[in-house]
């Protein structure tokens, strides 16, 4: 199993890559009110619109490092499209099957935490902006 | 009415009695035609006649000589009163006329001790009256001449001593105007130091600006290279980006070659590759920037110490304009310095010379006063000698004094008018 591994607040997270469509930079973000606050707006890539969010924030991290440099991670599960952006892509990380059980880490043994794109649609709905449900 | 002498007199006696007898001889003659008998009565008459006037006449010489007898014992006894009776017009008229011109010389004369011994008197007293006051006056000058004597005394010891205050004064002056001599010099060799300033400043100027024009010349090449460096440094920015999207473009080649599972094998392995590529351009354009930035900051460094260097040469510059009109100002005040110093060693020159003429006459109003003093000391003895001279003076003028009474007494014994 492939993820895409990426650090927000000095922790490494990883997403599996087949959820991951693309790793783009530099593109125009669109924000739209009334969103919280992890909510960084609305990117148009390749005809498809996609949520930006925070990573950092929506993980509890009390200053932002987005700029404009920094590395978007486009998300494509079932027929959702979610882009975050954590701190740092940390690259593509190769895990055995059986040993994800054990929990994953990278070469030098740090350890990744697995996250789900669900998992992250989760944590955004239960944000204090109401109940939401994915249709 | 002519003179007639007595001699003429007798000569017409003498020829009035021959033509008497002639007379006589011829009437007799005539008369009795007898010759011898007109001799004898001429004899006669004339024997007669002879005696008559020879009484006639001896007794009217004689009469007239005891006259002038008597007016002689007469004024020998001090009688001046008498006066002669003049007759004849004779030999003896002149002796009566002498006589009596003595006589009136004689009571002139009189007369005139008697005024000379009014005059003497007055005079002695008058002289007493002077007498007294020379003595006072002697006193007096004594008196001053002691007074003149110790200020002399006290002004030939003041002259000289301020006569050595003066020549020290002078031995003063004298370093005063040697000191001036020296300062003038030294105020020249000031004058020439200062220009010798002066020109080297505007060297060392002229040199600054060389150096000034030398190290903006250098700096040229310098700013070129941090243009040249800042356009790698462009170019390394450039690099790292394209790293960065070839990191990019590899790690989604990765995740499309994951999605592409058993396919997408081989495709990953050159996406890895192309990783490990942009990787490694990444970590070469980071060291490179590395190398790039640390040359643009000793670059910089270099501008900064070129820009120090330039401004430390500017105020150098101002520094030296500031020296310059310094040096400018001190050849002034130099200039004027030497100027004063120069009046004041002609002024104190003027004063040595003065004070030298000054101290000749002081020498001399010191010689003045010692001689004053000498003065005042003959003085004092004159004025001494003189009293003593004036005693003399006093017994001589009553020796004199006795004199003129005892003349008072003689002329007291002659008789100058009748009654």
């Amino acid at each position: 199993m492939e993820i895409v591994a990426f650090s927000i607040d000095g922790r490494l997270y990883g997403l599996d890559a087949q959820h991951v469509n693309r790793v783009i930079e530099n593109v125009k973000i669109f924000s739209a009110p009334f969103m919280p606050k992890c909510h960084i707006g609305l990117l148009f890539y390749r005809g498809e619109l996609y949520d930006v969010i925070d990573a950092g924030i929506l993980f509890n991290q009390k200053i932002s490092l987005v700029n404009s440099h920094s590395r978007i991670i486009l998300m494509k599960w079932n027929r959702n499209k979610l882009a975050i952006i954590p701190d740092v892509v940390v690259g593509l990380v190769r895990i055995d099957d059986q040993a994800i059980h054990q929990g994953a880490s990278t070469a030098h043994g740090q350890k990744i935490d697995l996250i789900t794109p669900d998992s992250l649609w989760t944590r955004l709905l239960k944000l204090s902006y109401g109940p939401g449900k994915i249709s | 009415m002519g003179r007639t002498s007595l001699k003429n007199k007798l000569l017409l006696a003498f020829l009035g009695l021959l033509l008497t007898v002639m007379t006589v001889v011829g009437i007799v003659n005539y008369l009795t035609h007898n010759f011898f008998l007109a001799q004898a009565l001429s004899t006669v008459f004339a024997l007669g006649f002879g005696l008559l006037f020879g009484i006639i006449f001896s007794s009217s010489l004689v009469q007239r000589l005891n006259m002038l007898i008597n007016s002689a014992r007469e004024i020998s006894s001090g009688d001046l009163s008498s006066e002669i009776a003049r007759i004849s017009n004779d030999e003896v008229r002149d002796l009566e006329d002498i006589f009596s011109q003595m006589v009136q010389e004689l009571r002139r004369m009189i007369l005139d001790m008697k005024n000379l011994f009014d005059q003497i008197q007055l005079t002695k007293i008058q002289l007493n009256d002077f007498m007294r006051r020379i003595v006072q006056n002697n006193c007096e000058i004594d008196q001053s001449a002691l007074t003149i004597a110790k200020g002399s005394g006290r002004q030939s010891a003041l002259a000289k001593k301020t006569a050595e205050q003066i020549a020290e004064g002078l031995l003063v002056m004298e370093e005063m105007a040697g000191q001036s001599a020296r300062t003038v010099t030294r105020i020249a060799d000031a004058k020439v130091k200062s220009e010798t300033g002066e020109a080297s400043a505007r060297e060392t100027l002229i040199q600054f600006k060389v150096s000034l024009q030398q190290m903006t010349e250098y700096a040229k090449p310098i700013h070129r290279l941090a243009v040249e460096v800042d356009k790698i440094r462009m170019v390394v920015r450039i690099i790292e980006e394209i790293a960065q999207k070839t990191d990019l473009l590899s790690l989604n080649a990765s995740i499309e070659a994951t999605r592409a599972g058993e396919m997408g094998k081989g495709f990953a392995l050159v996406a890895e590759e192309i990783r490990t590529m942009a990787e490694n351009s990444k970590i070469s354009s980071k060291e490179i920037g590395k190398i790039v930035q640390g040359i643009l900051q000793d670059n910089a460094e270099v501008i900064i110490s070129l820009r120090k260097n330039q401004e430390g040469l500017s105020s150098g510059e101002q520094i030296i304009h500031s020296t310059i009109t310094a040096f400018g100002d001190t050849l002034a005040n130099v200039n004027h310095i030497y100027l004063e110093v120069k009046d004041i060693q002609d002024v104190t020159g003027k004063q040595v010379k003065e004070m030298r003429k000054f101290m000749s006459q002081f020498q001399d109003l010191s010689r003045l006063a010692f001689e004053n003093l000498q003065a005042a000391q003959k003085t004092i003895q004159a004025t001494r000698n003189q009293n003593a001279d004036m005693k003399g003076i006093v017994a001589t003028m009553k020796a004199l004094n006795e004199l003129s009474e005892k003349m008072m007494q003689t002329q007291q014994r002659f008789k100058l008018t009748a009654g």
